[in-house]
């Protein structure tokens, strides 16, 4: 069984991660290997990943929830049963479980099923390709401020500073209104306003790095500063950023869909479940089914996405949390 | 203390003036700027010429620029285009409606998070703590919009109990003095204005406050799970101190530092979730108005109001790391 380090009360205590709940839950948050034991972790075996998803369930139906919202959106060219922004006039604002129609239709006529379908694909390329452009550009300032230090730190800091003065949504709305609301546009604007989050714990952990003795070994050695930071630091960082970045999926995704639903996302009559609660809220009196089902299923994905997030984070006790 | 006030407000303007000149940047130079998408609006090239030489977009951008600063510092951040309003005199309204909302999505934030939090470290564990800790993740994986949403369905649509837009009812007319409905009505000796205010208030700051109050929760527990533990607590217990005693004296002051900090952050997601919450709602304050002027390209209006929030946000984090050393006397030497 691999065994990892906690830190329990003041001190760091050896637990099991598989037979770990208690001490994992004892502080909600493991470690990794404290300073002075460095060494390279065992590679957990498929077989311990299934243990520790049977003892959280939530987890692994949250993960079964992630995977098939994926799979249904990426399938929906070929599951939805008609074309999501086809129009029938004559079929206008059915209810639930008509013929045909299983989730009715909206007050165009177009069948909410495979709106529904396809709806969920512009929040989650926005929140997957968001976050990795967010993870390159984080780890590129972090590092370079980190190990550099000097005025190239003072400065990207700074800069850094600067777009946390805003609310980050509201810098996410401004780059969208400047640029125009479309899906890359939504994707800069997101990313940007994500990329403080990463550059400030890719910073800290590589200052954290720095200061061991296999970097120095690596400056003795005489290998050259891009080369220390790349293939000596870098690796090393990987984990953390992964943890976080899957919790700032959840909120790049409730991004997405805020944006979506002021209109400043992808523009209609494209299928977008953010824009679809904001189309449905008109009818809320009539069909309160249209406004309340997109609503449920980005609720569902984000959780899913936070769940995941805080199970990764309980594991390997990285980075901080996420705001949202 | 006294010398890290003094550098924190040393710093203050050199972030709110790159703050102001990020917001330049972004509305003037990125492809899309207001001229072309003023401009392009109007037919006549006439009207366009006079539009490029009132705005002073006919100079170059450092001209601009330094007009804009200058025209800043005199509190004058430009006229609406639409409504010909002064883009001060805008803010002067809709600001104290944000702030309103705010606060009371604060109160709702922090009277719900801290006593779930601190509910869901004293029974650790239990199904309190697991229930508590679920409904927190869910809380704020809910979008803020949906969030309004079931809200209007659930008690206006359904119960009908509360109204579901807007912040007074139209019936209702007096003329604003500072815009705070609460602090009107007692300088004009109006309480009749208290109620259907509240009843406007309560469903959007539920909004923001309910999706914010997960993330406090989750602060509050851990923080006291840690200061729990804590050798001190146990020096404390063991010299016989009551359990009371013990919780107020030494686990909430030690876990008070995060949670303050958490607080005070929430407050820009709060700021940002009023934006949010007040497109739902029809609320007339800054955020809406924001929106509102994006869509009509009110690019003046846009900038104004994104200026304002974020210094509102830079002034409440630095009123945040200074009550610290209220709550922290270790950090007052410093």
């Amino acid at each position: 069984m691999p065994t990892a380090w906690a830190r329990i009360g003041r001190s760091w205590k050896p637990f099991r991660i598989c037979k770990g709940k208690a001490a994992v839950t004892g502080l909600d948050r493991a470690a990794s290997l404290p300073d002075g034991r460095a060494g390279r972790p065992k590679p957990i075996g498929l077989s311990a990943v299934f243990r520790h998803l049977a003892r959280r369930p939530v987890v692994a139906l949250s993960w079964v929830i992630v995977l098939a919202v994926m799979l249904v959106s990426l399938l929906a060219p070929w599951l939805a049963p008609f074309d999501p922004t086809d129009q029938a006039t004559t079929d206008r604002m059915l209810p639930m479980g008509s013929d045909a129609f299983a989730m009715g239709t909206d007050q165009f006529g177009r069948d909410q099923l495979s709106r529904l379908l396809w709806g969920g694909r512009p929040l989650i390329v926005i929140s997957l390709v968001s976050v990795a452009i967010a993870i390159a550009a984080g780890f590129v300032i972090g590092l370079c401020a980190g190990y550099l230090r000097g005025w190239i730190d003072m400065v990207l800091m700074r800069v850094m500073d600067v777009i946390l003065s805003f609310p980050l949504i509201l810098f996410a709305i401004v780059i969208v209104a400047a640029l125009g609301p479309n899906l890359i546009n939504v994707i800069i604007a997101i990313a940007l306003s994500q990329i403080p989050v990463f550059a400030r714990l890719v910073r800290a952990l590589t200052v954290g790095e720095t200061a061991k003795e296999y970097v120095l070994a690596g400056k003795a050695v005489g290998f050259s500063t891009p080369r220390i930071m790349l293939s000596e630091i870098a690796p090393n960082l990987v984990g953390p950023v992964i943890v976080q970045g899957t919790s700032v999926i959840a909120v790049a995704a409730l991004y997405s869909a805020a944006l979506s639903y002021l209109g400043l996302g992808i523009q209609p009559p494209e299928p977008d479940w953010g824009y679809m609660v904001k189309e449905g809220q008109q009818l809320l009196f009539f069909a309160p089914s249209l406004a309340l089902v997109p609503g449920i299923c980005i609720a569902v994905f984000v959780t899913a996405w936070n769940f995941i997030g805080d199970d990764l984070r309980d594991l390997f006790a990285a980075g901080g949390e996420t705001m949202p | 203390m006294t010398s890290e006030l003094i550098r924190r407000l040393a710093v203050l303007p050199l972030l709110l003036w790159a703050v102001v000149t990020l917001v330049f940047v972004l509305l003037r130079i990125l492809p899309g700027d207001a001229a072309t998408m003023l401009t392009a609006q109007v037919a006549s090239q006439e009207v366009r010429d006079r539009i490029v030489i009132e705005l002073g977009l006919d100079q170059s951008l450092w001209q601009q620029y330094l007009i804009y600063l200058g025209d800043l510092l005199r509190l004058d951040a430009g006229v609406s285009y639409i409504s010909g309003r002064s883009v001060t005199s805008l803010i002067y309204t809709t600001l104290p409606v944000t702030i309103e909302l705010a606060v009371a999505a604060a109160l709702i934030m922090a009277a719900l998070g801290l006593t779930s939090g601190m509910l869901a470290a004293a029974f650790r564990g239990s199904w309190i703590d697991v229930s508590v800790r679920f409904v927190a993740t869910v809380l704020f994986s809910v979008p803020w919009f949906w969030l309004g949403i079931v809200l209007i369905l659930v008690f206006s649509v359904q119960l009908g109990w509360l109204p579901s837009f807007g912040r007074l009812p139209p019936s209702v007319l007096y003329d604003p003095v500072t815009n705070f409905v609460l602090i009107d009505a007692i300088i004009l000796g109006q309480p009749q204005l208290i109620w259907p205010w509240l009843q406007h208030l309560i469903l959007p700051a539920l909004t923001v406050g309910l999706t914010t109050a997960g993330f406090v929760t989750r602060i509050t527990r851990v923080s006291f799970l840690e200061v729990m533990v804590e050798d001190f607590v146990r020096t404390a217990r063991m010299k016989g101190m009551s359990g009371s005693r013990v919780f107020w004296r030494h686990i909430c002051r030690n876990a008070a530092l995060p949670i303050v900090t958490i607080v005070g952050l929430m407050f820009g997601a709060m700021l940002g979730g009023s934006v949010i919450a007040e497109v739902v709602f029809a609320y007339p304050g800054i955020g809406r108005m924001m929106v509102d002027a994006i869509f009509q390209r009110d690019y003046s209006v846009v900038q104004g109001a994104a200026l304002v929030i974020a210094c509102l946000y830079i002034l409440v984090n630095l009123a945040t790391d200074l009550s610290y050393a209220l709550i922290d006397p270790r950090l007052r030497t410093a």
